[in-house]
């Protein structure tokens, strides 16, 4: 149905040819801090700093390195980053710790000062990975993947990805099989499952997120859609499919939120008829994300 | 010592048509008691017996008086004559009934005499864009065809033609109104201090009559105008007792552009491609006289827009064709069957089964056809969009007036609803595969019923009002929903020209209608309220002040707080062409208010007639989820409001009453609240990240407010010439017309874009430059 929104807005340029550059008085807004970090228990510290613009500046962002940066965690435990390049805050040996509830602070001499909160959610694991039957949706056949796993008694949130691994074989100069390689790809897939996506079968996507709502405590079985020409294994020009990958991240609410509504955002780009998309933040008087995330990937072999 | 009473009661009626004629005043003046006619024409009025000075008026007509000496009970048709010299204009409206006089407060009443004065956008008298011109009412703006009263949205207008709703009021996303001018009589607008009749929309009442049709002879217009042209025809099948009365329009932009669309799509190399749009509407009525107590109607309207667009490409190389059409179909259906029986002389009772309908459905298709040396293969994807309501209804009401000092309405109706809320099938075919499906959301079945009792009460002669409640019901799925609403309007006479008016309304809504609001598309939706997503409630409280001055001027000033709950929005991000059956989850549920003061200055006689209002007024709303929570302006919040309309009478030849009119417009709002970004910062870097959508933007546009900002104000100048001519029994009328004189380029769409130097800058789309216009009107 997008295209009728186009057609729409070629009616409204066709009837208007009325079209002229305008001022409106957009005060100068405040240029603050933007923090973009998420984090995990298998990697360092790593907090990006940047500064918002003016929304008429097209100069390229700015990034901070003049801020301190210090990861306060419930314990008591205080880092403090240090600098490394691009606006990027690093930790020396710190590691994030599962369970753990951070606060960061980002203290600037013009800026205003930023904080935020976030905790690291315990990841889960899988209790079954399984290739199920054929699935039609609109004529085009799809393989279903269901994903068990046990939720929490907490409220949860969670982020699903699928990828494959693909295999096709390298031929010499004499036209034989010299070797077989492999690399991953992402995959889109649509849920049917309703207790994950409001609003059920829409499109092809390469992550859901989805809170607990609706299955809180108990086991879970997503049902993921995967368009079936991914299967194709063609033994005649060698290649196909090997295994493929899942990945459950556990993540905060504000990272689901964040998330969602950056997707939003991004998604209605170009449709001037769109509602405009306040897109979320947890930076206290700043911008942008700060959140743990969780993920346990795990694989099924394609026979 | 009881004095004797007795009723006269009857018809009220034009002379030459036997046209009823609807709000006309009935007047003793030795006892200083008087009535008005109701929508049917009838009257009903209670006095002493003896000797009563009967008065009779009607805008535009000769008054009428009569001596009675009245003993028993009198049924009494009385018929008016509008055949007047100028001169005796002023005469014979003295005793219609002034704005100071009536007891309703926040009302219009639009004579269709000065609406076919006032200058008209492309030259198609629109009575709604007319309504537009009242304070308290406010246009969308540039192209919005939607009314938005005293802080309620578009779908919060009780639109009735003759009685039954109207769903979609306008053709070509919002730019005309449904309703063709020469089929209407009369149409009366209320936005505040609603008698307890209405029921159903929560911020005004559209009360639209058609006309009856003549009785006494064949009558008729046609007209051709810049983009349309329309015919009206009335008179008597059988005379004195049966009378039709028909209508119609339609546009021809389409057959117009045909030749340039060819030349356009051979050049491009398609020459099969076409592409059009047209609309028109039917108004039919036929009205039958049983006995001077009985009567019956039969009314139908059926009007639609049609959008469609072909393509034709082949290529001779590749030996293959595509074809794909689209096609979009809306509109409305309304039939009325109405049934008048006056019960005795003080009771007069009406029945009314009436079906509406409204739909859209949206076509597309696509083929392709490939020539292979021993084949041809096919490929064959159709979809349809369909969306629409269609309502059932029944009504039975009664007009009681059992003395001078009450006036009492009572009666019920049951309205069934069934909402298709957009449902796709879709068919595919290719070689031997095939696919035939339908997907969307189900019919939804709902029951609306009302019941009301009002009654106009004269405490004293100067103390007027009219109480009463209205009782509706909705069910819906397993939820059903149960509104009483208290109504009240006073009016105390502080001079003799100077009443103070006092209001309060609980109005009910059940119904939603989901629009972008930007443009009225067809896929615009309307949907019930559910078992999550209460009716909409509005409480209203209104104060005001009307005067007439000299007979000629009347001025009137009413301030208003109104307070609106349970309203929906649309969520962050929502467009509006994905899949219906999903459309609970995009929305969200609020509460809004409003409050200001109006005011109008009107000039009701002499050679120059018109008015101008002003509006100064705030509208909020707020939704826990829209804007982190905090209020905002309403997209439609409008400080300052400024209408004028006037119509002057240049020179009138005395023995024809030829003549010529100059008519003016000019409108004056603040701009509409926009969302606009103030800053931009980086995203989260997501490079390991895959992207759900097909293109990535680093950087994130921060709208800080929700309608945080203002579009530049919305102005524009009208102007119209109308000579009417009248030849024997014939009359024709030139009318010469500008749309917007001065040009202005008034804001449609503004959008961040990038100009040619890749800076960022705000782009203005607007519609309509200026727009002359033509039309040419044989009356007969």
């Amino acid at each position: 149905m997008k295209s009728l929104s186009y057609i729409l807005i070629l009616l409204a340029i066709v009837l208007s040819s009325c079209e002229k550059i305008i001022e409106i008085d957009i005060e100068d807004a405040e240029v603050n801090l933007v923090v973009n970090a998420l984090f995990n228990n298998d990697s360092l510290w790593k907090v990006e700093i940047s500064q918002s613009k003016h929304v008429f500046d097209t100069s390229n962002i700015k990034m901070v390195n003049d801020a301190t940066v210090t990861i306060k965690s419930s314990t008591g435990n205080e880092i403090l980053l240090t600098y490394d390049k691009n606006g990027m805050y690093i930790s020396q040996t710190d590691k994030p710790i599962q369970g753990e509830t951070y606060s960061l602070e980002v203290l600037h001499s013009t800026l205003e000062n930023v904080n935020a909160i976030s905790s690291l959610p315990s990841p889960v694991q899988f209790t079954n990975l399984e290739l199920g039957g054929k699935y039609f949706i609109n004529g085009e056949e799809n393989k279903e993947l269901k994903v068990n796993f046990i939720d929490s008694q907490q409220e949860d949130y969670y982020m699903l990805k699928c990828s494959a691994l693909f295999w096709y074989w390298e031929f010499d100069s004499n036209l034989t099989v010299a070797d077989t390689s492999y690399y991953e790809a992402s995959l889109s897939f649509m849920t049917n499952s309703t207790y994950v996506s409001e609003n059920g079968l829409d499109y092809y996507r390469n992550y859901i997120l989805f809170s607990d709502e609706y299955f809180n405590g108990s086991e879970v079985s997503v049902n993921l859609l995967i368009p079936e020409n991914n299967f194709i294994q063609d033994t005649v020009w060698g290649y196909g499919i090997d295994k493929l990958y899942v990945s459950l991240s556990t993540i905060s609410k504000d990272y689901k939120l964040y998330q969602t509504s950056y997707d939003k955002y991004l998604s209605i780009q170009g449709d001037p008829f769109a509602q405009p998309v306040q897109v979320y933040t947890n930076i206290n008087n700043g911008f942008g994300i700060f959140a743990g995330i969780s993920t346990t990937k795990d694989s099924i072999a394609i026979k | 010592m009881h004095a004797q009473k007795a009723t006269i009661s009857g018809y009220i009626e034009d002379v030459k048509s036997g046209e009823k004629l609807i709000g006309a005043t009935i007047y003793d003046a030795t006892s200083l008691k008087g009535t008005t006619s109701n929508i049917y024409g009838f009257y009903s009025l209670t006095l002493d017996t003896g000797q009563v000075e009967f008065t009779v008026s009607y805008v535009g007509y000769q008054t009428v008086r009569k001596r009675i000496d009245l003993k028993s009970d009198l049924f009494q048709n009385i018929e008016l004559s509008s055949d007047i010299q100028l001169g005796e204009v002023e005469i014979s409206a003295e005793k219609s009934e002034k704005i100071h006089q009536v007891n309703q407060m926040s009302t219009a009443k639009l004579s269709m005499k000065q609406v076919e004065k006032l200058p008209a956008f492309m030259g198609e008298v629109d009575l709604l864009k007319t309504i537009q011109l009242l304070p308290g009412i406010q246009s969308g703006g540039e192209g919005n065809g939607g009314l938005y009263v005293r802080g309620g949205g578009p779908d919060q207008n009780l639109i009735m033609l003759d009685g039954v709703p109207v769903y979609n009021a306008s053709h070509l996303f919002g730019f005309f109104s449904v309703f063709n001018s020469s089929a209407i009589n009369t149409a009366e607008v209320i936005t505040g201090g609603f008698p307890a009749r209405y029921g159903g929309r929560s911020s005004s009442v559209i009360d639209i009559r058609m006309k009856e049709g003549n009785m006494k002879e064949l009558k008729g217009e046609a007209s051709i105008g810049l983009i349309s042209s329309k015919f009206m025809l009335e008179g008597p099948l059988w005379k004195d007792k049966t009378s039709f009365v028909i209508s119609g329009r339609r546009t021809y932009i389409d057959f117009l552009a045909k030749p340039l669309i060819k030349a356009v799509a051979t050049r491009n190399g398609s020459p099969g491609s076409t592409m059009g749009y047209f609309f028109y509407d039917l108004n039919a009525k036929v009205n039958h006289k049983f006995s001077e107590k009985s009567r019956l109607y039969i009314s139908a309207y059926l009007g639609d827009d049609r959008a469609y667009a072909a393509i034709k490409e082949s290529s001779e190389i590749e030996k293959t064709s595509i074809e794909s059409n689209l096609g979009w179909n809306w509109g409305n259906m309304i039939t009325a069957i109405r049934y008048n029986q006056i019960i005795n002389n003080k009771l007069f009772a009406n029945f009314t089964l009436n079906y509406s309908r409204y739909r859209s459905l949206i076509d597309i298709s696509y083929l392709f056809k490939e020539q292979f040396t021993d084949s041809l293969a096919e490929s064959t994807f159709n979809m349809n969009y369909l969306s629409g309501i269609d309502d059932y209804g029944t009504n039975l009401t009664f007009d009681y007036i059992p003395n001078s000092n009450n006036y009492i309405k009572f009666g019920a109706s049951n309205t069934y609803h069934v909402f298709t809320p957009g449902t796709n099938s879709l068919k595919i075919q290719a070689g031997k595969s095939k696919l035939d499906t339908t997907i969307g959301a189900s019919i939804i079945k709902a029951n609306e019923m009302h019941f009301f009792a009002e009654d106009e009460i004269r405490i004293r002669s100067r103390f007027k009002m009219n109480a009463g409640l209205h009782l509706s019901t909705f069910k819906v799925n397993d939820s059903t929903y149960e509104n009483l609403q208290p109504r009240i309007s006073s009016s105390y006479a502080l001079a003799e020209n100077l009443t103070l008016k006092a209001s309060y309304s609980r109005m009910a809504q059940y119904i939603h209608l989901l629009t972008n609001g930007t443009v009225g598309f067809p896929t615009d939706l309307w949907v019930p309220v559910t078992d999550t997503i209460p009716p909409i409630q509005a409480d209203q409280v209104a104060l005001g002040l009307a005067y007439t001055y000299s007979n000629k001027y009347e001025f009137s000033v009413e301030g208003y707080y109104k307070n609106m709950k349970n309203l929906i929005e649309y969520k962050d991000g929502a467009s509006f062409f994905g899949n219906a059956k999903t459309w609970q989850t995009k929305i969200e549920e609020g509460m809004g208010w409003s409050y200001g003061s109006e005011f109008l200055a009107k000039k009701t006689q002499g050679k120059t007639t018109g008015w101008v209002g002003y509006t100064l007024s705030w509208t909020k709303r707020q939704f826990q989820n829209l804007n982190k929570g905090f209020v905002y302006p309403y997209t439609y919040d409008r400080r300052h409001d400024i209408s004028l309309a006037v119509v002057h009478q240049f020179r009138t030849h005395s023995e024809d009453k030829s003549g010529i009119d100059f008519g003016v417009i000019w409108v004056y709002g603040t701009g509409k609240a926009i969302s606009l970004p103030n800053s931009t910062y980086k995203a989260y870097d997501a490079s390991n990240y895959y992207y759900n959508y097909g293109f990535y933007s680093s950087e994130i546009d921060n709208y800080a407010q929700k309608n945080g900002y203002r579009q530049p104000s919305y102005h524009r100048l009208d102007i119209s010439v109308t000579t009417t001519k009248n030849i024997k029994k014939r009359q024709r009328i030139w009318a010469f017309g500008v749309y917007n004189i001065y040009n202005r380029k008034n804001p449609f769409l503004i959008q961040m874009a990038y100009n040619n130097n890749g800076e960022r800058v705000l782009k203005q789309y607007s519609l309509f430059p200026l727009i002359p216009s033509i039309s040419y009107t044989l009356k007969f």
